[in-house]
Parts: C-alpha cells; sequence; structure tokens
C-alpha cells in the first residue's frame, strides 16, 4: 500500500513546533475572479496551511497559522486580502484545540510539507 | 524548546520517509546515528513530533469530511466540544467565539455518514442551537504534516 500511494508514514509536527501559537477557520468571499484561480493563488501564501472550496457561501474555507496576533493581523489584513477577487474575510479564531489529527490526505497530487 | 537546523532536517527526512532508519537519516545528514536517536526522543518526548500514517483519501474513496459550525449555549460549548472530541470520525474540534462557539470536521465515507453523524451525534446534545454543516467540493492545499498532540 506505501508503493502504491495509499498509505505513507511520516513525521508529523505539532503546532507548536512551528511555533504556531495560533490557528484561525477564515472564511474568504470571492467576487469578480474565478474561485478557483484565487484558492490558487491563496496556496501560495505561507501561513495558510489548508484550503477547501465550496459551492455557496463562503466558497473558500482556509485553515491560517500565525505566530502571534500581529502575524495574524498581517496574513489576514495584508496577504489574504491583498489577493484579486477576494471580496470579504471572516476570522474565526480557535482558542482551544480540542482535536486535531491527519489521517488523510491526497497523497498523490499534494506533498505538502514545508 | 526552539528547533535548531539539525532538528529541522531531521524532520524534513522523516516527512520524506518516516521509515527511514536512523542510520540512513545519520549518513544524510553527516552525523552520528546516536545524536540522531538522542534527538528524536527529544523531539518525541517534548510531543513535538510523532511518526504517523497518512492513508490517501482519495484512494480509500472517502467523501472527504465536513465542516460542522455549531452555535451553543456559551456555558455548554467546553463539554459539547469534549463530546465531539471523544468521536472517532472527529478529526478536529476548536472552541472559537464569534459567529460560531465549536468548528470541527469530520471525515466521512459518504453522505449518509455525514447525515447520520449531524442527526444523532450531534443533534441530540444538550446546549447545541445551530448546526451548519459544509462539504467541500475540493481541496486546494492541505498540510497533513500538522497536527495537535495532546
Amino acid at each position: 500500500m506505501e508503493q502504491a500511494g495509499v498509505m505513507r508514514v511520516m513525521a508529523q509536527l505539532d503546532f507548536k513546533a512551528l511555533d504556531f501559537n495560533i490557528l484561525a477557520i477564515v472564511d474568504i468571499r470571492v467576487t469578480d475572479r474565478s474561485i478557483s484561480e484565487v484558492a490558487a493563488e491563496l496556496a501560495a501564501i505561507e501561513g495558510i496551511g489548508s484550503i477547501s472550496v465550496f459551492l455557496g457561501d463562503p466558497p473558500i474555507i482556509a485553515q491560517v497559522h500565525a505566530r502571534d496576533l500581529e502575524e495574524l493581523r498581517d496574513l489576514i489584513l495584508e496577504s489574504i486580502s491583498a489577493v484579486e477577487g477576494v471580496s470579504g474575510v471572516e476570522t474565526n479564531v480557535i482558542v482551544k484545540i480540542g482535536k486535531w489529527q491527519s489521517l488523510y490526505g491526497r497523497l498523490s497530487h499534494n506533498t505538502e510539507s514545508k | 524548546m526552539t528547533l535548531d537546523e539539525l532538528d529541522l532536517a531531521i524532520i524534513r527526512e522523516l516527512q520524506k520517509n518516516g521509515r527511514s532508519s536512523n542510520r540512513r537519516v545519520a549518513d544524510v545528514l553527516s552525523v552520528s546515528e546516536g545524536t540522531i536517536r538522542q534527538r528524536l526522543a527529544k523531539l518525541e518526548s517534548a510531543k513535538l513530533m510523532r511518526l504517523g500514517v497518512v492513508s490517501d483519501a482519495d484512494a480509500l474513496g472517502l467523501l472527504g469530511g465536513v465542516y460542522v459550525r455549531l452555535s451553543t449555549l456559551p456555558r455548554r460549548a467546553k463539554e459539547i466540544a469534549d463530546t465531539l472530541a471523544g468521536y472517532e470520525s472527529c478529526v478536529f474540534v476548536g472552541l472559537t467565539v464569534g459567529r460560531y462557539d465549536i468548528i470541527a470536521f469530520f471525515n466521512a465515507l459518504t453522505r449518509e455518514e455525514v447525515i447520520e453523524i449531524v442527526d444523532t451525534k450531534i443533534t441530540p446534545l444538550s446546549g447545541v442551537l445551530g448546526i451548519d454543516v459544509r462539504e467541500p467540493v475540493g481541496y486546494v492545499k492541505h498540510r497533513f504534516d500538522l497536527i495537535h498532540i495532546p
């Protein structure tokens, strides 16, 4: 199964290993541009850990990691908001993580690991 | 505890292949096997890193999952979040403040499974006032190398 790319044993890091003390789930609204184009551009932003696309509102939900509030502010107000087509951002800061596992991924076309 | 360059280099090797032997990692990085062993013990005991198994969602035919965002009675939020964390299909749950009280992510094979989770495991919980379920139709980025080690 490992050779077929069905599963993979790999090092997984706790958020604090990267000094990611702040996690936010961020709704991103899009106007005047294709959602997939906006999502692809957002994917290049370091600090965005995941991007999911939806049919409906919001069209994009991102998981954002920051070392502190200043970094979160810059990510939201400068990096994410600067992407053409982003017309609204709603930030839900997670104040306590109860559980976070990463059991599944898309191994064939995503080897994102910093 | 902060990670130095060697810690990060070891982690990078083990992200490429978690089955690499200490000997192999030591050879690649030109340090002793004992150093690798010692660094790994330190990273694992500090709960900064662990070796995990990641399965391919597409190969398993996994629907992917759904975001479940809840409004709750504020005083019940923590208890409800703990209950959700106890469900095997729940891979993420966090307390938040603002529009929602709890945001969670559930893995599911099928939509029927999503309905069952929402209808039998979440709706009946005392203190749940509103449930907002969002099913992704695409994943553009996903860092499955990040976890929370309790």
